[in-house]
C-alpha cells in the first residue's frame, strides 16, 4: 500500500472513532475530557513535565520569595508609609548640589560631523 | 542614593534571567498557533488528509512548547512583589486592569479551547475544531496584548495621575493606558517578531527532514506555509520598525541615541547600518563615538520623526542640554527632580504636625515639578543613558538579522515555486542554522527595549534604585542561580521532547496528543 494510501485510511480510521456520546451537555462535556485524558500519549509525558515545573517554581517563589518579601503582611498603609519613606528618604544629596557632569562639549546642533 | 547596589544588580539580573527564559517559549507559542491554525484551514478547505497529518505534527510541537513554557510568566510577577516592592505599589493600580483582563478573558479563552484543540480531532465537527484552533491563536496573541500593554505603560507612563497620599499611580483614562503608541508598537513588534521566529522554527524543522530525504512532500508543505507567513510578518516587522523608532525618538530619546550610538545631535542625521563603536568613548571627550561605520545619510532624522531636515539629539544633548533645539539639561531635571522630592517629604512633614497651609504650598510645589520626580533620585546628569554599547550592538544584530530572515523566507519561496527545493542543499542547511538566530533576534530585541530604558523602571519617574525591595543581596543571588538551574533544565527539559518528537515523526500518524 501507497503511504498516501495508508495516510487516507488512517484519517478514516480517526474518523471512525468518533463517537457521539449521549446524554446531558455536562455529561458529554465531562466524557470528552475523560476520554481525552485517558487516550493522551504525549500528553501525559507533558502533564508530568507542566506538574514538576509548576511545583518547583511555586516552592521556590512560595519558600524563596515569599519570605524575602519586605512588605509581607502590612496592611496596603503601611505599605503606602514604606513605599514613601522611600521616596521621600532615600535621595542623600540636596537639591542645590547636583554632581557635576564629566566636562560640558559645545552645544552640538547642525549636520552630523560625520554626514556627507 | 543610600540603596544597595549589588541588590539592584542582582535583582536586575534575576527579572532579565526570568524574562529571557520566559521570552525563550512564549514567542514560538504566539507564531505556532497560526501556523498551526493556517494548515488546519488548508486541511478543512481542500480535505486533503495530508494537511491534517501536517496540522497534527506542528500542533504536537506546539504543545511541547506552550506545555514547557507555561507558567514560567508567574515567577516573573513573584520577582514583582519580591525584588521590586517600591515599584509594584507604585504600579499596582495600572497593572492590575490589563492583567486581570489578561487571566480572565485572554488566558481562559486560550485554556478552553486549548482542549478541543487536542482532544476533540474525533470528537467535534472539523469547522468547530477548527474554529478552536484559530480561538487558541488569538488567545495567545491577546494574552501577550495586555503583558505588552503594561511593558509599554513603564516605558511611557500615560492615563495616570500619582496619588500623593498613598505614592501610587492610579489609572484615569484605561483606553489611553491600552491605546499608548509604545503600547502598540511594542505589541504589533513584539507579536510579529514571534511569527517570524515560529516562521524560521517551521522552516528550519522541515529542512532537517528534507536534507534526510524523510517525508519530503510533509517538509515541503509545511516550509511553503511557513516560510509565505514568515516573509509577510517580516515585511511587516520593517514597516513596524519605522513606528518604533518613531515611538522611541518622542517618549525615549535617550534609548533611541543609545541605540544608534549618537553621541552629538545633529540635523538630517544618518543612520549607522553597521559599526564598531570606541570602547574607550567617553561622554564629552569630544572624540569620534566610532573606530569604523557604514551609515546611510539623513535616515535616523527621517525615520525618527518623519522629516529628513529634522534634529535627532544625541547622548550629550541630553546630558548637557541643548538650548538651540530646546533640550534641558539632565542636571537642570535633576535639580527639579529634587525639589519634586523635597515638596513630598514637605507635605507629608506638613500633614503630620497638622499644618494645613503648609501642606497645601507643598502640594502645589510638589504638583510644579513632578514631572522630574524621577530624576531627584539621580545621583549624576550622565545616568540618565543607558549602557550604550549594549544597546547599539543588541539593536543592530536585531535589525541585521530582521533583514537575513527576508532573504531567506524569499529564496526558499523562489526555490519552492521555481523548482525542486530539496536540491539546495545549502540553503537548507542555512535555513536550518537560522533557527538559533532567530532566537538571538528575540534576546536582543528585548535587551534593547529593556536595557535601553535603563536607568528606569517606569520612565522618567522612578529609576530601578529606588524601585528595588530592600533586601539582603546574597539571597538574591541565592535565588538567581537556583533559577538558573531550573530553567536551564526545562530548557533541556524540551528540547530533548522537542527532538524526540521530531525524529519520530511518521510514526505515530494517527495517535492522540
Amino acid at each position: 500500500m501507497t503511504d498516501t494510501g495508508s495516510r487516507r485510511i488512517d484519517a478514516r480510521r480517526d474518523d471512525g472513532d468518533a463517537r457521539s456520546v449521549r446524554g446531558s451537555l455536562p455529561r458529554r462535556v465531562l466524557g470528552f475530557y475523560l476520554d481525552g485524558f485517558r487516550r493522551m500519549t504525549l500528553g501525559r509525558t507533558l502533564w508530568r513535565v507542566v506538574l514538576v515545573k509548576v511545583a518547583a517554581l511555586l516552592l521556590l517563589a512560595l519558600v524563596l520569595l515569599e519570605g524575602m518579601r519586605p512588605d509581607r503582611g502590612a496592611s496596603d498603609a503601611e505599605r503606602a508609609a514604606r513605599v514613601m519613606g522611600v521616596l521621600t528618604e532615600g535621595r542623600s544629596t540636596p537639591a542645590d548640589e547636583v554632581s557635576p557632569c564629566p566636562s560640558t562639549p559645545p552645544s552640538s546642533s547642525g549636520r552630523a560631523p560625520s554626514s556627507p | 542614593m543610600s540603596v544597595d547596589a549589588a541588590v539592584v544588580e542582582w535583582s536586575r539580573a534575576q527579572f532579565a534571567l526570568t524574562a529571557m527564559f520566559h521570552w525563550v517559549f512564549v514567542p514560538l507559542t504566539l507564531g505556532l498557533s497560526f501556523i498551526v491554525a493556517i494548515m488546519e484551514t488548508i486541511y478543512v478547505r481542500t480535505g486533503d488528509p495530508e494537511w491534517r497529518r501536517i496540522t497534527r505534527f506542528w500542533m504536537k510541537l506546539f504543545a511541547v512548547n506552550f506545555a514547557i513554557g507555561v507558567a514560567t510568566g508567574l515567577i516573573l510577577e513573584f520577582e514583582f512583589g519580591t525584588n521590586w516592592s517600591n515599584y509594584s505599589w507604585m504600579v499596582g493600580d495600572i497593572f492590575g486592569a490589563p492583567l486581570a483582563i489578561e487571566g480572565i478573558f485572554a488566558f481562559f479563552l486560550e485554556a478552553t479551547f486549548f482542549a478541543v484543540m487536542f482532544f476533540g480531532w474525533n470528537r467535534v465537527s472539523k469547522r468547530f475544531h477548527l474554529t478552536s484552533t484559530w480561538l487558541v491563536a488569538i488567545g495567545s496573541n491577546l494574552s501577550a496584548l495586555w503583558i505588552l500593554v503594561a511593558n509599554a505603560w513603564m516605558q511611557n507612563p500615560v492615563g495616570m495621575r500619582f496619588n500623593i497620599e498613598t505614592a501610587r499611580n492610579e489609572m484615569v483614562d484605561f483606553w489611553e493606558v491600552v491605546l499608548n503608541p509604545n503600547a502598540v508598537t511594542k505589541f504589533l513588534h513584539s507579536v510579529s517578531s514571534g511569527y517570524v521566529l515560529a516562521a524560521l522554527f517551521v522552516v528550519a524543522v522541515s529542512a532537517w527532514f528534507v536534507l534526510k530525504k524523510r517525508d519530503v512532500l510533509f517538509a515541503k508543505r509545511s516550509i511553503l506555509v511557513a516560510a509565505s507567513f514568515g516573509l509577510l510578518s517580516s515585511l511587516y516587522l520593517v514597516l513596524l520598525g519605522d513606528s518604533s523608532a518613531y515611538v522611541v525618538a518622542h517618549d525615549q530619546p535617550a534609548k533611541l541615541a543609545a541605540m544608534e550610538g549618537v553621541y552629538r545631535g545633529a540635523e538630517r542625521h544618518g543612520i549607522v547600518a553597521f559599526g564598531i563603536l570606541d570602547p574607550d568613548k567617553e561622554i564629552g571627550d569630544g572624540q569620534d563615538p566610532f573606530l569604523f561605520k557604514v551609515e546611510m545619510s539623513h535616515m535616523l532624522s527621517l525615520l525618527g520623526f518623519h522629516d529628513v531636515n529634522s534634529f535627532v539629539p544625541g547622548v550629550e544633548d541630553l546630558v548637557f542640554g541643548n538650548p538651540e533645539q530646546g533640550i534641558e539639561s539632565a542636571a537642570s531635571k535633576i535639580a527639579k527632580g529634587r525639589v519634586a522630592v523635597d515638596a513630598l517629604a514637605a507635605y507629608h512633614a506638613a500633614r503630620k504636625r497638622g499644618d494645613p497651609a503648609a501642606a497645601e504650598l507643598a502640594k502645589g510645589d510638589f504638583e510644579a515639578h513632578a514631572s522630574y520626580l524621577g530624576y531627584g533620585y539621580l545621583d549624576r546628569p550622565e545616568d540618565i543613558i543607558p549602557p550604550i554599547a549594549l544597546t547599539f550592538y543588541s539593536f543592530h544584530i536585531m535589525v541585521a538579522l530582521g533583514f537575513w530572515f527576508i532573504l531567506l523566507f524569499l529564496v526558499l519561496l523562489w526555490f519552492h515555486m521555481t523548482g525542486d527545493i530539496a536540491a539546495h542543499t545549502n540553503w537548507l542547511r542555512l535555513a536550518l542554522w537560522s533557527l538559533p538566530l532567530g532566537y538571538l533576534a528575540e534576546q536582543t530585541g528585548w535587551i534593547v527595549a529593556e536595557v535601553g530604558r535603563q536607568p528606569w523602571a517606569i520612565q522618567d519617574m522612578l529609576p530601578v534604585g529606588v524601585a528595588t525591595s530592600d533586601l539582603d543581596a546574597a539571597s538574591v543571588s541565592v535565588t538567581f542561580w537556583l533559577f538558573l538551574v531550573l530553567f536551564t533544565a526545562l530548557l533541556i527539559a524540551e528540547v530533548r521532547i522537542m527532538l524526540g518528537q521530531i525524529r519520530r515523526h511518521g510514526e505515530e500518524e494517527a495517535s492522540h496528543v
